[in-house]
């Protein structure tokens, strides 16, 4: 999503239906509309078990992309993966497999 | 830090069913496995704040199955856990979301954490699902600078 200051938040969510149902109902309760945020629109969208990871990684690559948590462009307060999260390099390794490197690794090692 | 051992006991044993399912249906995965590899690690360096990360996180993981695994992996965790046991949230992620409900305010980062990746894949089985308004609120007020 995007607000009139040009900024970007990057989010996820997931459920039941085609991608854009999805997002639609993500979004139609999100807090950060009330920051200005909307105009969502996907960036990817996978299926599966197996999909989970890559999409968590996703996001932290995407925020990390633009600039992490606390660069001006960004409107996420918080990182879409804790530094701390003892799954976050296989969130950022199942999203390389899937869609590719986007941003090195930001988090701890365990 | 006093640790609580009952808890890191039933998110461990809670962990294991879930991945153990996943990898039940998924044998050849070798993510699967790395991700049963780590959960033996946190358990074993007795990481609880890790535990409970990775418990959401498999709480929040189960919301993509079909219909048919959730209900079987709700049979497993009740037949482990009891009746009371569900599968959106763990004993130990319910205590803290009430928590922060009942006194109206997010006070941490983890708090703030806790209601917004709930409210990502919350869906409408959810035990919280009436408190979506009262969660958006709660995010929206907290000041995380």
């Amino acid at each position: 999503m995007t607000n009139a200051l040009g900024q970007v938040y990057i989010g996820r969510t997931s459920g039941y239906g085609d991608p854009i149902s999805i997002m639609n109902r993500r979004t139609s309760y999100h807090h950060m509309k009330r920051f200005g945020f909307g105009n969502p629109v996907i960036d990817r969208a996978v299926q599966g078990y197996s999909g989970y990871p890559a999409i968590r990684g996703r996001e932290q690559q995407l925020i990390d992309h633009y600039g992490g948590v606390g660069n001006p462009k960004v409107g996420n307060r918080i990182r879409g993966v804790s530094k701390l999260n003892p799954l976050g390099y296989i969130y950022y390794g199942a999203s390389n497999l899937y869609f590719g490197p986007l941003s090195l690794y930001s988090g701890l090692k365990f | 830090m006093k640790l609580n051992t009952n808890e890191l006991e039933y998110l461990y044993g809670r962990s294991k069913i879930i991945i153990n399912f996943m990898l039940h249906k998924n044998l050849d995965d070798p993510m699967m496995h790395q991700i049963n590899k780590i959960i033996e690690d946190t358990y074993k360096k007795r990481n609880l704040k890790g535990m409970k990360t990775l418990s959401r996180d498999l709480n929040a993981w189960v919301k993509v199955f079909s219909k048919e695994d959730v209900n079987e992996l709700e049979l497993l965790l009740k037949e482990k856990f009891g009746k009371q046991e569900s599968l959106p949230e763990d004993k130990s992620t319910y205590k803290i979301i009430s928590k922060i409900l009942e006194k109206g305010e997010i006070d941490t980062k983890n708090e703030y954490r806790i209601i917004h990746e709930y409210l990502l894949d919350i869906a409408e089985e959810d035990s919280f699902f009436e408190n979506v308004i009262d969660m958006k609120k709660l995010l929206y007020n907290y000041n995380i600078d």
